[in-house]
């Protein structure tokens, strides 16, 4: 039981720790976002498994789901941008 | 009884640890995302095994946002954006 509860901690710790790196040396902005939806997916289960549910809950739902839609949406418009201004003259009047 | 369960959520674990090359090799954003809707699922799996093991009954609270918080992602990445015409 403690054996199998220490390697479930280990095999957590690495994917989390494995995951904030490719997250931090990632280029593109798209590529990032959803490296960081999933790095707050990981957190989430590190507080569920640290008994502090609340901080689970706030974890998904604000950290990983709400910012990471906000994001995910910042993202497709600033890369949306980029490319249409290099098409088009008028892409900046653009909302 | 609870060292079965342990044992599951241990084999999840190590499903999430596999989907992470997929996410962070995944050729196109798709397969990133994929991954990440399988990491999510696996960790509804672990969160609900973990519930019994830990005695904490208010986890399966967290699953449900788990399931939410998948949903609105992927909302998030397959609404398209309107080029040249504004939105």
């Amino acid at each position: 039981m403690t054996v199998l509860l220490t390697l479930f901690d280990l095999l957590l710790t690495l994917t989390l720790l494995g995951l904030a790196v490719v997250t931090l040396t990632s280029h593109e902005p798209r590529r990032a976002v959803i490296l960081f939806i999933a790095f707050g997916l990981l957190l989430a289960l590190v507080w569920a498994r640290l008994r502090a549910p609340d901080l689970a809950l706030a974890e998904a739902a604000i950290g990983a789901g709400l910012s990471g839609a906000l994001m995910l949406a910042a993202a497709r418009r600033a890369s949306g941008r980029k490319t249409s201004a290099a098409q088009s003259r008028d892409a900046e009047d653009a909302p | 009884m609870n060292a079965f369960l342990l044992a599951v959520a241990l084999v999840l674990m190590a499903g999430i640890a596999a989907g992470l090359i997929r996410v962070a090799i995944g050729p196109t954003p798709s397969d990133r995302m994929m991954a990440a809707q399988l990491m999510g699922t696996s960790g509804i799996g672990v969160i609900l095994l973990l519930a019994p093991v830990l005695a904490v009954p208010a986890l399966i609270d967290v699953a449900l946002i788990f399931s939410l918080l998948a949903a609105v992602a992927v909302t998030a990445f397959t609404r398209r954006r309107v080029t040249n015409h504004g939105d």
